[in-house]
């Protein structure tokens, strides 16, 4: 939680200037990016896939009140729970509650966005529960004492020596840098979590009303083991990661593997109703379900409604040439990238800097491509920055300027004269043809740019001049 | 607790107020209906592109003429693995006649899975299923285009069956074989209409072993459940 | 050819191409008028006014735009040489006037704005502007065209019947160079690391013109370039197309 408590632009530079990170997220990054690219060359019409998935989720949306009624009333006719929660106190209260009800020492969590916004580790550790993340990732930046840098994949910003000292420190494993062993050590490590754990808190990448089930979408069956082998089940989801229909899961899961990771299907798809039946041999005994609000409802009725239709693929944030750069822990918040840059302002306002999160963006619209729902992000980062502007959280000398430019933009002469003004000095500071220094605030662009001297004369002034001489030819 | 409900359902209903109409337009802007399948349709047999699709994921696939065929497939994996016990769906849920022969004859002991409601006792039961080598299940559907094990729980269909060993066999039946999700997705509902999950807790798909790549990009199979994955299909 | 004789054009050649490239206005002129389309140039045009709206200036972007769209109102065919301007006025200005008086004023303008290489291939049909240039060129494609207009195939029509010109593939063609206007200074250090992978990218090709449609991606990448002392030089498409690259001063 370190990121938090700096300003953007210091956790900004950190990322620049650190070699490894850089490495690894362009490793990563490309890699995400062909996948995804291999993948969709594949399907028969992803586009059209891309409308039904997008069109499935507004639907949903449109009648949330209706969705989550039905699915809490089908998951309590099988046996199941739901609390609605109103904020993360109250999501946090009643998991911690449960545990100590319930008896539970060990809990097993699967990735979970949602608890990671509401900090639900720092609660549960808190209450003396022992808390082990183990989705390979989180486990790893769990025993770093970190926050996870991607949706997807939330160590990417580590080095495999990195992990390897980190497992010799914490599971006593020889020294060695072979992913293969390593794999296997924390497989061994966690297997024995499972054992013994009495809860696993899941996250849910889709409700599903009609059928009374959640979706829990995964690649290392750690997710399968957290929902099967305790004897209860916590599966937390955002109020808004609902569809109506069990068939509507044939549009959203192959959107979500492939822009996820590229691949077809992920390796295991579990979608669970309810505790287990008396005649199951296996399962939880108990399961709720926590339908986590913290905001959403407020999004839904504002300009970002449209920000609730993601999957969470993290597509946005491999095409990001943004996040590329500076990857997910310079946000700042959980959500990181692109989307994470209009989720982050809205679902932790409370975070330093994070009215500054819409101006990382060079609006290049990668992201808005590459997303498989179709957000129209760039023009909610456009919005968001108009409501920072219109809430005063700018630069006097920004405003000074934006008016100025105004003013010179509606003004023929203001115009002309700024515009023989800025020839002149641009000239005067060019050497060649070009300028090397700018004073501030636009010294910002000659750090490691040249910059063009404005023309001696306009093309206003020279198309003026070419029509008279056209009507001096007698054309 | 029903106060947090209707206060949360009610800001829900104050914001969509504004937003139901711009979310319902965009809800009409497309069809719903999945795609019965999502890749271009070609002349391979299903079983076969299955088969196919599956051996690119690192995974076996086994196509086997007849039931004995299958059986002597199924003994030969578990033979080259050296597995002692194993654990497996219920055999009437398995409907794969001989089974417990063949095991008995290869010296595999079979193990059902039966885990009890208190925390101790479920905890003894899972440690002693852990050493299981094996765990074998049928299956629902397998999904040709993307190679996918579809399984429903319910009575005899342990979920650890097809999850807690590093060796994961799945039995199938070439009539099993669909092309796409959708259409797998359509013929479960029809089949347990009205309420697929009206006996059972979960439904889950397979598609290929356990892997993660959150070291460095690096793939790694088995990382949790099952490394070695098999899949015979017979008749 | 005939079939475009009868047509007039207006040409906004936005405010950075007026101030610093007024070389890339007159080259789309001649480039339209090459295909016998009548350019005008309505007097004390400025801005779109893209920098405000994109720093979240709405009120001043307004002021801006609305003085703009009044002055393009009889305009016919609006040709800008900016797929980035063409966005603003074409993606953003249905945002930016929704539930004004201008609204339909600005429907009106936004069906008629082109950018040029749309134009030139896509309403006028043209695909060889008798262009020359003996060189190796790569082409980077600037996001706004790319993704809010569908730009990038005619610009490459264009450019492979330029005679004696190589066509080299770019690595990343359609990767943000960083410039994001205001993005550029506010988030300087990320701009740069961008920048710092687009000029890797097109040093790995042979090509020694970069080319690109919009004056804004081409002075960032330009300014690198020249930085950097690369031999490479960064180009507008239509100077090219207009045969100006060697006429050029710089």
């Amino acid at each position: 939680m370190a990121t938090q408590s700096i300003a953007f632009h210091d956790r900004v530079d950190r990322a620049l200037d650190n070699r490894s990170l850089q490495t690894a997220l362009g490793r990563a990054t490309d890699r995400f990016v062909t996948n995804r690219a291999n993948a969709l060359a594949l399907v028969d019409d992803f586009d059209d896939l891309r409308a039904r998935g997008r069109a499935i989720r507004a639907s949903a949306l449109a009648q949330l009140d209706d969705v989550l009624v039905r699915l809490s009333e089908r998951i309590e006719a099988r046996g199941g729970q739901v609390f609605w929660a109103a904020d993360g106190n109250a999501a946090r209260r009643y998991i911690v509650d449960l545990a100590r009800t319930r008896a539970v020492r060990t809990i097993v969590k699967s990735k979970s966005m949602a608890s990671e916004e509401i900090h639900l580790n720092d609660a549960l550790e808190a209450a003396a529960f022992t808390v082990v993340e183990t989705d390979l990732g989180e486990y790893i930046i769990q025993l770093a004492g970190e926050t996870p840098s991607h949706i997807i994949a939330p160590c990417i910003h580590k080095t495999r020596e990195e992990i390897s000292t980190l497992f010799q420190d914490h599971l006593g494993m020889p020294a060695t840098d072979d992913i293969p062993t390593m794999t296997r050590t924390a497989r061994g490590a966690l297997r024995q979590q499972f054992l013994q754990a009495d809860m696993g808190i899941s996250g849910v990448n889709f409700g599903v009303a009609d059928a009374g089930a959640v979706v829990v979408v995964e690649n290392e069956g750690n997710a399968r083991l957290t929902t099967t082998a305790p004897r209860i089940h916590v599966a937390v989801m955002g109020i808004e990661r609902v569809c109506e229909r069990l068939e509507d899961l044939g549009v959203l899961l192959q959107l979500l593997a492939r822009s996820a990771t590229g691949q077809k299907l992920s390796v295991y798809t579990s979608i669970l109703s309810g505790p287990r039946r008396a005649d199951e041999p296996d399962g939880p005994d108990e399961f709720h379900l926590i339908l986590l609000d913290n905001g959403r409802s407020q999004i839904i009725g504002g300009d970002y409604a449209e920000a609730l239709l993601c999957i969470r693929c993290g597509a946005c944030l491999n095409a990001c040439p943004v996040y590329q750069s500076i990857g997910g822990h310079a946000y700042g918040g959980v959500y990181s990238g692109p989307i994470g840059a209009i989720l982050t302002p809205l679902l932790q306002p409370e975070l330093r800097d994070v009215h500054k999160l819409p101006q990382a963006s060079s609006l290049c619209g990668a992201c808005q491509s590459a997303c498989p729902v179709k957000i129209a992000i760039p023009d909610m980062l456009l919005r968001l920055r108009a409501d920072a502007v219109a809430a005063g959280r700018t630069d006097a000398i920004e405003r000074i300027a934006m008016a100025g430019w105004s003013q010179a933009m509606r003004s023929p002469t203001l115009y002309r004269v700024g515009g023989k003004l800025a020839s002149l000095g641009t000239r005067l500071l060019a050497r060649e043809g070009r300028i090397g220094w700018l004073p501030p605030p636009l010294d910002q662009w000659t750090h490691q740019r040249d910059f063009p001297p404005f023309a001696p004369r306009s093309f206003t002034e020279l198309w003026a001049e070419r029509q008279r001489r056209a009507a001096g030819d007698g054309r | 607790m029903s106060d947090a409900r209707e206060a949360m359902l009610g800001r829900i209903r104050q914001g969509l107020a504004r937003n139901r109409e711009f979310l319902a337009h965009e809800a009409l802007a497309a069809p719903h209906a999945p795609p019965p399948f999502v890749h271009p349709e070609h002349d391979a047999d299903l079983a076969d592109l299955f088969a196919t699709e599956l051996r690119k994921l690192a995974a076996h696939a086994h196509l086997c003429a007849d039931h004995d065929a299958a059986r002597a497939t199924l003994r030969d994996i578990l033979g080259a693995a050296g597995v002692h016990l194993a654990l497996t769906w219920a055999l009437p849920a398995l409907a794969f006649p001989g089974l417990d022969d063949d095991l008995a004859a290869i010296g595999v002991e079979r193990r059902d899975v039966a885990i009890a409601p208190t925390a101790a006792e479920r905890a003894a039961e899972l440690r002693a299923l852990e050493p299981a080598a094996a765990c074998i299940s049928g299956v629902d559907a397998l999904i040709a285009e993307s190679a996918t094990i579809v399984v429903l729980g319910g009575a005899g269909r342990p979920r650890l069956a097809s999850l807690l060993a590093p060796l994961y066999i799945a039995i199938a039946r070439r009539d099993q074989v669909v092309r796409g999700l959708g259409q797998a997705i359509a013929q479960l509902q029809q089949r347990a209409a009205p309420d697929l999950f009206a006996e059972r807790s979960s439904l889950t798909f397979i598609t290929g072993p356990s892997r993660t790549a959150d070291i460095e990009m690096t793939l790694a199979l088995g990382v949790h459940g099952p490394r070695d994955v098999h899949v015979i299909i017979y008749g | 050819m005939s079939t475009s004789a009868a047509r007039h054009a207006t040409l906004f050649v936005s405010c950075i191409v007026d101030q610093i490239y007024p070389e890339i206005g007159l080259a789309t002129a001649e480039l339209l008028e090459r295909q016998g389309v009548r350019v005008v140039v309505p007097d004390g045009l400025t801005c779109c006014g893209q920098m405000a709206f994109n720093a979240g200036f709405r009120a001043e972007a307004a002021q801006v735009a609305a003085r703009t769209l009044e002055q393009l109102r009889d305009g016919g065919d609006i040709i800008v040489p900016s797929g980035s301007c063409g966005a603003m006025i074409r993606h953003l200005y249905h945002e930016l006037f929704a539930g004004t008086p201008q609204a339909a004023l600005a429907e009106h303008v936004m069906r008629n704005t082109y950018e040029v290489t749309e134009y030139l291939v896509d309403v006028l049909g043209v695909s060889d502007v008798g262009a020359r240039y003996a060189g190796k060129i790569a082409y980077h494609d600037a996001c706004h065209g790319l993704r809010f207009i569908g730009l990038g195939r005619q610009a490459r029509t264009l450019l492979s019947h330029v005679a004696d010109a190589e066509i080299v593939p770019l690595a990343g063609c359609e990767q943000c160079c960083g410039f994001g206007g205001l993005f550029a200074i506010k988030q300087r250090a990320i701009s740069e690391a961008m920048l710092a992978d687009k000029l890797a990218d097109i040093a790995s090709t042979t090509c020694d013109l970069l080319v690109t449609g919009d004056a804004s991606c081409m002075t960032q990448i330009a300014g690198g370039l020249s930085r950097r002392g690369s031999a490479v030089r960064a180009r507008h498409i239509v100077e090219v197309l207009a045969n100006s690259v060697d006429a050029r001063r710089g």
